[in-house]
């Protein structure tokens, strides 16, 4: 990782409190659904993606929040619409209602939990002004946000924001 | 920092996947139950409700008309070759009613209205094979199973409750098969139906000529009914492949008379 070349890292003393809250609203858009009263997966995705593009030039680190948060939400959803459509079929269409639907069924209902749970911790972590990198998500946010073009170096000590492992 | 990317994604996806196969493994799906309902206590409650059944309605029979059906029996038995069950047809008079049903035990009745309907014994052999298929496939014990339980059913066999008996009776005759097993019948039927040198489109024809009758459906909202629209069906018996050497085999019946016979009919 030290080979690469980035940006420097804003770190948490240099962040304004708007700043933070800018960044933990990010990952408050999974729960959009919720809040319109309707069960269906794309919502959250539609509110994290207006969000995106409402907040990510606000400042770099607002900017690396929503990413992540807007990226990990993508598969989640697609994961989801695959749910609900198979769902459908097996309603409908007289798709089995078999051992692989429920077992998938059993998954996404984990993988959903999973990712509140993440996402929660991520936007306590953007409150407190951290960088908290998501697996994958985070390495591919930081990527995106804030590998440098120049050959510009960071040389601090010891700072609590560092690029993911 | 791509090969990690990479690395990360995979671990992802493979967690994922971990996941969803432990429970596939756990296997949690709901037990199916098996047909417990053997082929000797469904003989014998075909008896108990069929002769009920034949009390209730006219069965029609008459020279020329117990010739035909046996005629076209013996050709669809011959197609059929292996079979667990006696098939028993029988004709109800009633020429309002374009309808046949198979019940238990492989017993078959047919309305004389869809004998009147039809245009050749080719049609009817086309009905009668799409109710063997029900039959060998077992959908009417599977759905007498479903409504109404396996326990009550054998106890018919020992209490003969009239009332349950005619409450499976009408269960019988509104055939409401899901739309699997009519799909399923009717391509069971073409099998049938080739076998026994009959060509399979005429079930194509038969379903134009009832489209004919019952004109307002509209396609988009098929996924909402029971059993496929007949254009579904149209279309399954138009597609089906015929073998090569395949060769139609016309029935020695004058359909006419045998249809003439029916009114007026001389009744048992």
């Amino acid at each position: 990782m030290n080979e690469e070349k980035y940006l420097p890292l804003p770190q948490p003393e240099e962040l304004t409190l708007q700043e933070k809250e800018d960044a933990m609203g990010a990952y408050l858009m999974m729960f959009a659904a919720w809040g319109a009263g309707l069960p269906l997966p794309i919502i959250n995705l539609i509110a994290s993606i207006i969000y995106f593009f409402l907040n990510k030039s606000k400042s770099k680190f607002v900017h690396f929040h929503c990413h992540q948060a807007l990226f990990s939400q993508l598969p989640t959803t697609l994961l989801n619409a695959a749910c609900v459509f198979w769902a459908v079929r097996i309603i409908f269409f007289e798709w089995e209602f078999n051992n692989n639907f429920i077992a998938y069924l059993i998954s996404i209902v984990i993988i959903n939990i999973a990712y509140i749970a993440w996402g929660i911790i991520a936007a306590v972590q953007a409150r407190k002004g951290r960088l908290y990198y998501m697996v994958f998500f985070g390495r591919f946010a930081f990527a995106s946000v804030f590998a440098a073009t120049n050959n510009e170096n960071i040389n601090k000590e010891t700072p609590t924001n560092l690029p993911p492992r | 920092m791509k090969k990690k990317l990479v690395i990360e994604l995979l671990l992802l996806c493979v967690a994922f996947a971990g996941i969803w196969g432990i429970f596939y493994y756990l296997n949690l799906a709901p037990k199916k139950p098996s047909f417990e309902l053997s082929l000797e206590n469904e003989e014998k409650l075909a008896k108990i409700i069929v002769d009920d059944f034949v009390k209730q309605n006219t069965i029609a029979s008459n020279p020329k008309l117990d010739s035909a059906m046996e005629i076209i029996h013996e050709r669809l038995s011959k197609g059929l070759h292996v079979t667990d069950y006696d098939y028993k047809i029988r004709i109800i008079k009633n020429d309002s009613v374009i309808n046949a049903f198979a019940t238990l035990g492989g017993n078959i009745f047919i309305f004389s209205g869809l004998i009147k309907f039809t245009e050749s014994p080719e049609e009817l052999a086309a009905v009668l094979a799409h109710e063997m298929g029900h039959t060998e496939h077992r959908d009417v014990v599977d759905k007498l199973i479903r409504d109404i339980g396996l326990n009550i059913l054998l106890s018919v066999l020992t209490g003969q409750d009239y009332i349950l008996l005619k409450d499976i009776g009408l269960m019988i005759t509104s055939n409401v098969f899901t739309r699997k097993q009519e799909a399923d019948a009717d391509v069971f039927a073409m099998d049938l139906l080739v076998k026994s040198n009959i060509d399979p489109k005429i079930i194509a024809h038969f379903f134009r000529k009832l489209n004919s009758k019952t004109k307002n459906f509209n396609d988009d909202y098929q996924f909402l009914y029971t059993h496929p629209h007949n254009n579904s069906r149209i279309k399954a018996a138009l597609e089906y492949k015929v073998p090569t050497n395949f060769k139609a085999t016309p029935f020695p019946v004058e359909w006419e008379s045998v249809q003439k016979s029916l009114s007026p009919e001389k009744t048992n």
